[in-house]
């Protein structure tokens, strides 16, 4: 009888014990996925105001068509990506994709910088101002939308990894999260050779 | 600063706190239960202290029903949504996004942190009348919380200051400080409420004649003021760990440690006489960006934040000299100070790094010759002193070396003035090239051996000396053993506070000043003004002169040698600074930068 007191309590320890584990990682895997949502939602937003932007400055650089054209289809193409990337935020190839749809829109962006820069007309645009302010706050919050998400998965990763909970993480399938970054170095590249040629 | 795991430091330490804090409630609760019992066996109501009388019972239902009262009423105080107390706090809303320049930049940088701390965005309200840097969050519900943030701290900071502000606020969010605090001024309102019971009973004005009432009501207050007192304490420990809390996860959010430093350094500087001066800045106190400054050591315990200089130490301990650096970049040559090194700088004679004359490159050919030359430059202007020298040498080592030496000086004397450091290192690249490291480290033994006999060993010669063995790559040995631990080397973790090496870097400075050849009644106000730059604490200035100058200068440099390249780099270029001040570099102080740039393993021409 008192064994059996004995043993059903250990049994009763242990499983809330895994339970306290099982339901940590999940807590952590909701917040790295929230977290990743956080860079969809403000990437989408950067993708409506990129339109707008275009539109407007359309009125002004009528033979600069090439870029604005450039940085439509970059962005056509990273929200497509974006989509895919939302639909399964824990599939790191399509997280990857998106980093580097992404990283093409950047430098179509920073050559429409530099191509505005020609234009002072359209820096006195009080609505292309207001534009470009909006999407720099956008930027930078996509930046921080990506460090949070770097943090979440770093915590999530590493209560995966810690012992014991690597063994709940492994009988319930607990995959690894990827972050948010480019891996391809020919992309990282590229990159930097567009910059070189704006400049 | 690596922020992760000062988080998590300050959060376990905070933890210990906030179990104390626990404890100390239970133990108060039966210290009262104990002394009433134990007061009613002293008058006669009962025979035992386990077994309370009913007068003792009521004595002790009062007790709980104050704490549970106090604690209620204060409940349904801090109850109330973050709107609503911010407005009671005199805050007001900020205004839609667009309308004006600096409230739009509160709103993006709330809204950017909101996101870099995975928080919802608070309500942004602003304290108008408020003119010192601050900023607090209140409402204990996630959906209704608000940021407040002072005028001042809109005003007088940068957007990346402010993004810190911002990140500590979002700190204390992220870390559930709003509910903590709550909960401790719900447990502390009832420990309150046993003090002002008792004053019911005594009456607010101590100097009234006695009366019965003063039986039952002293013993409340004393119970009840040493309880808020314990409490208070605890709770500001628990809140000094929060702040540093706090502090490392803004640095998290902004990655941005030297904002987060600088608004603390303004906070610093403000000088106002009294930050948030609204009548509930008590209870707020432990969410806000920062309380003033505390000066006194008893103060300091009910603090609930860490003194500021604190602070900023634990975010980057070499923020003073970082903070120069900036400085010197952003204004270089607006201030009277910065005339005296405009001009053009003359160096005297005898301090230039030219290029090697004919005249020794053809003399100094081979290498007994090159080590004659080492032992020619520390040969004394007194012809008598000179002689000893020589026969020293003979002693030492050969009469032909002395010979040789003695033909150095006297062929080479007007060279050896003027050339002195290309013609040390142009002998000591060769000897580095020919001689084994063993018989170079037995040279430099010899030599230092040499001129402490002779009594040579004065601040230029041992600066020279140290530069000869920096050349021929004889390290000192401490340092050798230190550079072998290279992962240690100059990494955060053992990196000291500025204030902790003010001594080792007032030294350096005041030998700098003293080989500059100012006047010697200028000197102490050249010293303290340059000290001024790194520290705000006195250090006494010192000589040369003095007895063991140079076991303290070596082991300066040990203590210095750790830290990282830039701030050594930095100390260096404000040397240089010194050097060039008053238009004219004199030979001792050519010397006495070549062996701190030598010493600390800084380039002269980087820094």
């Amino acid at each position: 009888m008192l064994t059996a007191i004995i043993v059903g309590a250990l049994v009763l320890v242990l499983g809330g014990f895994v339970v306290g584990l099982y339901n940590g990682l999940v807590k952590r895997r909701n917040e790295f996925k929230n977290a990743f949502s956080q860079i969809d939602v403000q990437l989408q937003r950067r993708y409506e105001l990129i339109p707008n932007l275009v539109e407007t400055a359309r009125a002004y650089m009528e033979h600069e068509s090439e870029t604005l054209i450039k940085v439509t289809e970059a962005r056509n193409t990273a929200e497509k990506k974006r989509e895919a990337a939302a639909a399964n935020p824990q599939d790191s190839s399509l997280v990857g994709a998106l980093a580097q749809a992404e990283a093409k829109l950047g430098s179509a962006m920073g050559g429409f910088s530099m191509v505005m820069e020609n234009y002072p007309e359209i820096k006195a645009d009080q609505s292309m101002r207001d534009l470009h302010d909006e999407l720099t706050s956008t930027e930078n919050r996509v930046g921080f939308a990506r460090q949070a998400y770097s943090d979440a998965v770093m915590r999530y990763n590493t209560a995966r990894e810690e012992f014991p909970s690597n063994v709940v993480a492994g009988t319930f399938n607990f995959t690894a999260a990827d972050l948010f970054e480019i891996e391809n170095q020919e992309m990282r590249e590229t990159v930097n050779v567009s910059f070189k040629n704006a400049a | 600063m690596y922020f992760f795991g000062k988080q998590r430091s300050s959060k376990a330490s905070s933890h210990v706190f906030l179990f104390g804090f626990v404890v100390a409630m239970i133990m108060f609760m039966l210290v009262a239960h104990v002394a009433v019992n134990a007061f009613s066996l002293l008058l006669g109501y009962t025979d035992s202290m386990y077994v309370s009388s009913p007068q003792a019972k009521a004595i002790v239902a009062i007790i709980w029903f104050a704490v549970i009262a106090g604690s209620y009423f204060r409940y349904l105080d801090v109850r109330k949504g973050g709107s609503a107390l911010a407005r009671r706090f005199g805050a007001t809303m900020a205004s839609d996004k667009g309308r004006f320049p600096d409230e739009n930049r509160l709103h993006n940088v709330v809204s950017e942190m909101a996101i870099a701390a995975s928080c919802p965005r608070p309500e942004i309200y602003i304290l108008t009348n408020e003119h010192t840097i601050n900023a607090f969050v209140v409402g204990s519900k996630e959906e209704d919380r608000a940021i407040v943030v002072s005028q001042g701290a809109l005003d007088r900071l940068d957007r990346e200051e402010l993004q810190a502000v911002v990140g500590h606020e979002f700190g204390h969010i992220a870390h559930g400080d709003i509910p903590i605090n709550m909960r401790l001024l719900i447990l502390l309102g009832g420990l309150l409420a046993i003090d002002e019971i008792g004053q019911l009973y005594t009456g607010k004005d101590w100097r009234r004649d006695w009366h019965i009432g003063y039986l039952l009501g002293l013993p409340l207050r004393l119970l009840g003021s040493v309880g808020v007192l314990t409490a208070n304490l605890i709770r500001a420990a628990f809140s000094r760990q929060r702040e540093f809390l706090a502090d490392a996860s803004a640095v998290q959010y902004s990655r941005n440690p030297l904002a987060m430093a600088s608004a603390l350094a303004k906070v610093r500087d403000q000088n106002d006489d009294e930050p948030m001066q609204s009548r509930h800045s008590g209870e707020l106190a432990h969410l806000c960006f920062q309380v003033g400054s505390v000066q006194t050591w008893f103060s300091r315990f009910f603090s609930s934040h860490p003194a500021i200089q604190k602070r900023i130490d634990e975010i980057d301990p070499h923020f003073a000299t970082k903070e120069r650096a900036l400085q010197r970049r952003e204004a270089p040559k607006a201030e009277g100070v910065s005339l005296a090194w405009q001009q053009p700088v003359t160096r005297e004679s005898g301090a230039t790094r030219g290029a090697l004359p004919d005249s020794v490159a053809l003399m100094v050919n081979d290498t007994p010759s090159c080590l004659a030359v080492l032992f020619a430059v520390f040969a004394s202007d007194a012809p008598g002193k000179r002689e000893d020298y020589y026969n020293a040498i003979g002693f030492a080592y050969t009469p032909l070396l002395s010979a040789q030496v003695k033909h150095v000086v006297t062929s080479l004397s007007a060279d050896l003035d003027e050339h002195r450091t290309s013609i040390i290192s142009y002998a000591t690249d060769r000897l580095r090239k020919e001689v084994l490291l063993e018989n170079r480290q037995k040279l430099m033994k010899n030599l230092e051996r040499l001129l402490v006999v002779e009594g040579e060993f004065d601040l230029i010669n041992y600066a020279i000396a140290q530069l000869i063995r920096r050349q021929l790559d004889v390290e000192f040995l401490v340092i050798d053993q230190l550079a072998e631990k290279e992962g240690e080397l100059a990494t955060q973790t053992n990196v000291k506070t500025f204030d902790s090496m003010g001594a080792e870097f007032a030294l350096l400075l005041s030998l700098m000043i003293e080989a500059s050849g100012a006047p010697s009644e200028k000197l102490e106000e050249y010293y303290s003004g340059a000290l001024r730059c790194y520290t705000k604490v006195k250090h006494p200035r010192r000589s040369g002169s003095e007895p063991g100058i140079y076991k303290e200068l070596e082991k300066a440099f040990q203590t210095l040698y750790v830290q990282p390249q830039n701030i050594r780099d930095a100390f260096v270029q404000h040397c240089v600074e010194i050097m060039h001040q008053d238009g004219h570099v004199a030979r001792a102080e050519d010397s006495v930068i070549g062996l701190f740039a030598a010493s600390l393993d800084c380039n002269l021409v980087a820094a």
